[in-house]
């Protein structure tokens, strides 16, 4: 079997006849390049350093490295002191944190790497949708909108906007002041219901009829019914009562939602076939108005309910 | 191999984010449309007690209509990822189920149902010729 090592020796044999500042400025121009993946070139800087090495251990003249003041001035200057340490690491954290630097301070030195840019941003990502998450589940819990948008949609497109800025309504002179009797709300006293939800106007024309109250059901509905006999017109007012978290379905046409804000509520105004739908929560009651009215007066009617 | 885990806990991040948007949507299956005949209706299963459940519902009308009320109610009992028809109630047996010459109407029908069993009810509402049907949410016996 063949001597690979002494082979290998003789191959470098050359260094031999090299000056020691010649050895040095090849470890430094090796350094600089940062090129660490050539096994070959490692093989050949290790020789060189060797040489380099046994030389100066050859040369009392040389400058020798003490490795007790070395340490000494570690322990002082490098060293983190129980007062100054801020983390501690085990072996292999330290090994790895090593590591990690050393390929951090090689980064640096070279271009900027789109792999560690990509990284970053997942990172950021990452973070801003766990936080978006938590808010979420927050603003839900507290029933709050973050993002204060307000959906609209058609037929064809849902899209969010910007929260539009509310009317205050007509004021109209004409129509008909309801009292209590002519309203939901003798009915909903009697079940200990206080919020404001019954109007107490009804546009110019209309009539009272009478109110019908399902109480047996799973979640109890009451109905007002006012009418226009002129006009074969109708408005309904009602307000189910909801014992879980879910909503009835409303029919509309593919007309634009537009919100109605008064009161502190969002009213949800939308068209459905001839008849004009507002309809809107508070707490869990879910109350709407159908009629054959129109926008301004279906406003004036919403406006009526918060009014003392 | 941390690259991947990483990786993969940031995209399930990312998409339980997109995912819980979109659950308030899904809330009731539906399609928009209009009617000349209906404005809203509901209906919702209730457990009244030893396997007892109550199956309600609600119509309100866009005015004054010739009929309005439920036509047919079909209680569905939970096997497994299956949801079987158990019982079935229309208003030619139970007239209690709809009204004429009303702009509004609520009613039930109770079911002996099987105390834990899951149930849930398939409802058709109409108003004169317009009719939708539509799925409760599901409520233990």
């Amino acid at each position: 079997m063949p001597d690979l090592v002494g082979k290998k020796s003789d191959q470098y044999q050359f260094l031999e006849q090299m000056s020691t500042e010649k050895l040095k400025s090849i470890v430094h121009a090796d350094f600089e390049s940062g090129d660490s993946e050539d096994a070959a070139n490692d093989e050949f800087i290790t020789r060189v350093m060797e040489v380099i090495a046994q030389r100066e251990e050859e040369d009392p003249s040389a400058l020798h490295f003490d490795v007790e003041a070395g340490w000494k001035d570690f322990q002082e200057n490098y060293c983190p002191t129980e007062e100054k340490s801020i983390h501690v690491y085990s072996d292999d954290q330290q090994d790895e944190l090593v590591h990690e630097n050393k390929i951090e301070e090689q980064a640096d030195l070279k271009y900027p790497q789109p792999k560690r840019a990509g990284h970053r941003f997942l990172r950021v990502i990452t973070i801003a949708a766990v936080v978006m998450c938590m808010c979420a589940v927050v603003a839900n819990a507290f029933e709050l909108n973050i993002f204060k948008m307000i959906a609209h949609w058609t037929q064809d497109i849902f899209q969010f906007h910007t929260e539009e800025v509310s009317s205050q309504g007509a004021e109209y002179t004409t129509g008909t002041e309801l009292d209590k009797s002519q309203t939901l709300q003798g009915a909903l006293t009697e079940a200990d219901i206080t919020q404001p939800v019954s109007p107490k106007w009804i546009p110019e024309g209309f009539a009272f009829s009478g109110v019908k109250s399902y109480l047996d059901i799973g979640e109890p509905m009451y109905t007002a019914l006012y009418e226009d006999e002129t006009t074969d017109r109708t408005v309904i007012v009602s307000v189910v009562v909801h014992e879980h978290p879910q909503a009835a379905i409303q029919e509309k046409d593919n007309s634009q939602v537009t919100v109605y804000q008064f009161g502190g509520v969002d009213h949800y105004i939308m068209q459905n076939e001839d008849a004009l739908v507002a309809t809107w929560f508070v707490d869990n009651l879910e109350c709407s108005i159908t009629g054959n009215i129109t926008e301004p007066e279906m406003e004036t009617m919403i406006n009526s309910i918060y009014r003392e | 191999m941390k690259k991947i885990f990483s990786g993969g806990v940031s995209l399930l991040l990312v998409l339980s984010f997109l995912f819980s948007l979109c659950i308030p949507a899904m809330a009731k299956e539906m399609s928009i449309q209009s009617s000349q005949y209906l404005s809203k209706y509901d209906g919702v299963v209730t457990a009244e007690g030893g396997g007892t459940i109550k199956i309600s519902f609600l119509v309100i009308g866009t005015r004054v209509i010739d009929e309005i009320g439920a036509s047919q109610i079909v209680v569905e009992k939970q096997s497994g990822n299956y949801w079987i028809p158990v019982k079935t109630y229309n208003n030619t047996k139970n007239p209690e189920l709809s009204t004429t010459n009303d702009y509004s109407y609520a009613n039930y029908v109770l079911y002996n149902g099987v105390a834990g069993t899951v149930y849930r009810a398939e409802i058709t509402v109409f108003g004169n010729t317009d009719s939708r049907t539509f799925i409760t949410a599901s409520q233990y016996a």
